[in-house]
């Protein structure tokens, strides 16, 4: 299943409401979204599959395994109910195609989730990040632009409710910025940002350009995650625990604020 | 320093903010005052290490380190934020770095100047003259906590074990003890009134107050141990008593000579006045079996084992010596055994 699929029908889904009442019963949802979950599709094969798998085996994405099932119980209710539509009876008839509105309605938001559960995600998607800018190639000019960049991921994180710290600030002597660093916290903050990092080019007129040329330059962004927990694994046998308490009798002799032990991480050097 | 100096100069006969008399309203040291919005913790930290370490005050860089930060509001000054040690200070902060700095240039002990310090993750309220807890002390808890959790049949327990210490100073050790062990309770005693009243508001801060008895309790007094008796026997007696050698006294620092209490420091010619009293009244509270932890002086083991051997009717043996984190024989455990 190509990604970008998968993206563009998700962004159709996302523009366009779902609803309504329908003509054709078992397509309610937009053309791209009945295409993906076409009968005999790739997605459905890949779908029945999952769903097939016994519970003894593992089953490895168990949400959407779980979805999967509902929307064929639920597409299978659907078809059932339909025979009613041809019924006899008018009340039966009215309530078999509410039934059907409904059970449609269902269906489509069972397929939107199916479609979420589907799209990647990194583990890393849900950690803060350390946004770092540097001003590249161009002099006085970059530094403007790298000053500029910095304010609009400012300006964004505001946008999207993230927390924004500025680490490390250096401006230049004319309003420009050399190199900036901020730490960025917030919903799914580094699954929006995390490529944006890389070197990013700008042509224009500079603000300091008296002759109309045209200047490019560069300024460079890095995105770092930050992780949530750190598992650390220390063998004591890496340590050396130092005591450099006074030398004589120490206890009620002395009153040091050093604690004067110090634990040094052999492999590092750390203490 | 000097650098200082020439900058206050410049700025101060620059256009007439303060005029040149600010610089020397302390007039026993250079005008090293920062002006207000010109430093930061960083700079204040290298500011002050400077002048303590020309005036010859012990851990500099610590001090400075330290006053800095509890002006900040945190606990070392490694823990703040990167952004708070760059960005500059208020004049209200500069001032209170200055006040605790100067006590700080009279010797007086760290934990005087911030008022606090922590003992075994508890923060106590610091007093002069009552005895600042060691680092070594914590241990002696430690022991304490890992002996009770062996006999476990003590613990949970409502009420026990039942701990008496002698010489409680700020409270560390029985609040400490309180706050680890949750049934136990406490009777702590010192001679000294301003312990006693700092032992108290420390037990309040830390809400331990409903489980310990503070009473003011002279163990040398002949006789003042039957005040206790009405209390029950106890499970253990634990303390961190003066045992300073009488001739070691005057050799300690200037900080400790001139602000902690000689009393809780001077156990007499061979520092054992008052570890012997504990140990002549302590099976009168006992329990069967029960125990008597100590903090004592390097050569202490040996001169109470030979003690002990010397009074048998107390029916006290020493059971293990303990030795702290620099390897020196620091802790005794006693126990009661017989009648």
């Amino acid at each position: 299943m190509r990604p970008w699929r998968l993206w563009a029908a998700a962004r159709c889904l996302w523009a366009r409401p779902a609803v309504g009442p329908a003509r054709r019963p078992l397509s309610c949802g937009s053309p791209q979204l009945e295409e993906l979950f076409s009968s005999g599709g790739p997605l459905r094969t890949f779908l029945e599959r999952q769903a097939g798998s016994e519970a003894q085996l593992q089953v490895r994405r168990p949400e959407l395994v779980t979805v999967a099932k509902r929307l064929s119980e639920k597409e299978q209710e659907l078809r059932e109910t339909e025979h009613l539509l041809h019924d006899k009876n008018e009340d039966l008839r009215k309530l078999a195609e509410n039934e059907i509105t409904l059970c449609q309605k269902e269906i489509t938001q069972l397929k939107h989730q199916i479609i979420l559960l589907l799209v990647p995600s990194e583990e890393t998607d849900e950690n803060d990040l350390i946004l770092e800018v540097t001003a590249g190639v161009g002099g006085q000019e970059a530094m403007l632009f790298t000053s500029e960049i910095f304010e609009m991921y400012q300006q964004y994180a505001a946008f999207k409710r993230w927390n924004f710290e500025t680490l490390e600030y250096f401006p230049s002597e004319t309003g420009g910025l050399r190199h900036a660093s901020a730490s960025i916290g917030g919903s799914e903050a580094y699954k929006h940002m995390k490529f944006e990092g890389g070197v990013h080019r700008v042509q224009r007129v500079p603000k300091t350009e008296k002759q109309g040329r045209i200047h490019t330059s560069t300024m460079t962004v890095a995105i770092l995650p930050q992780p949530t927990e750190i598992n650390l694994v220390i063998n004591p046998k890496d340590l050396r625990i130092d005591t450099k308490r006074a030398s004589g009798a120490g206890g009620q002799h002395v009153n040091k604020t050093d604690s004067a032990v110090r634990i040094v991480h052999l492999p590092t050097g750390w203490n | 320093m000097e650098l200082w100096g020439r900058m206050l100069w410049t700025l101060l006969s620059g256009p007439g903010r303060r005029g040149g008399t600010w610089g020397w309203a302390f007039s026993s040291w250079q005008p090293h005052s920062p002006l207000a919005g010109l430093s930061s913790a960083t700079e204040l930290v290298r500011h002050w290490t400077g002048v303590f370490e020309k005036r010859g005050i012990p851990e500099a860089r610590e001090s400075s380190e330290y006053i800095v930060a509890h002006v900040l509001g945190a606990k070392t000054f490694q823990s703040l934020k990167p952004i708070l040690r760059t960005q500059p200070l208020t004049p209200q902060q500069l001032k209170c770095i200055q006040e605790l700095s100067s006590h700080r240039l009279q010797r007086m002990p760290l934990q005087y100047v911030l008022g606090e310090w922590d003992f075994r993750g508890l923060n106590l309220k610091m007093v002069p003259p009552v005895f600042i807890p060691r680092p070594e002390t914590e241990e002696l808890v430690e022991w304490v906590l890992e002996e009770v959790a062996r006999r476990s049949h003590t613990v949970g327990v409502q009420g026990s074990p039942l701990i008496l210490e002698v010489g409680c100073g700020s409270g560390a050790i029985s609040l400490s003890l309180l706050s680890e062990l949750p049934q136990s309770r406490v009777i702590a005693v010192d001679k000294e009134a301003a312990a006693i009243s700092l032992t108290r508001e420390n037990a309040q801060r830390l809400q331990l107050q409903d489980r310990i008895w503070i009473v003011p309790l002279d163990v040398t007094l002949e006789g003042s141990w039957t005040h206790l008796l009405p209390w029950g026997p106890v499970d253990l007696v634990i303390s961190n008593p003066p045992y300073v050698f009488h001739q070691d006294m005057e050799q300690l620092a200037p900080e400790i000579r001139s602000y902690e209490d000689p009393e809780a420091l001077d156990g007499g010619e061979e520092g054992m006045d008052v570890i012997t009293h504990i140990l002549t009244l302590a099976p009168q509270l006992l329990k069967d079996f029960g125990s008597i932890y100590l903090e004592v002086d390097p050569r202490h083991p040996e001169l109470v084992s030979s003690w002990l051997q010397s009074h048998p009717d107390l029916y006290l043996h020493l059971v293990a010596v303990r030795r702290d984190f620099c390897g020196r024989p620091r802790f005794l455990h006693i126990q009661q055994s017989g009648p």
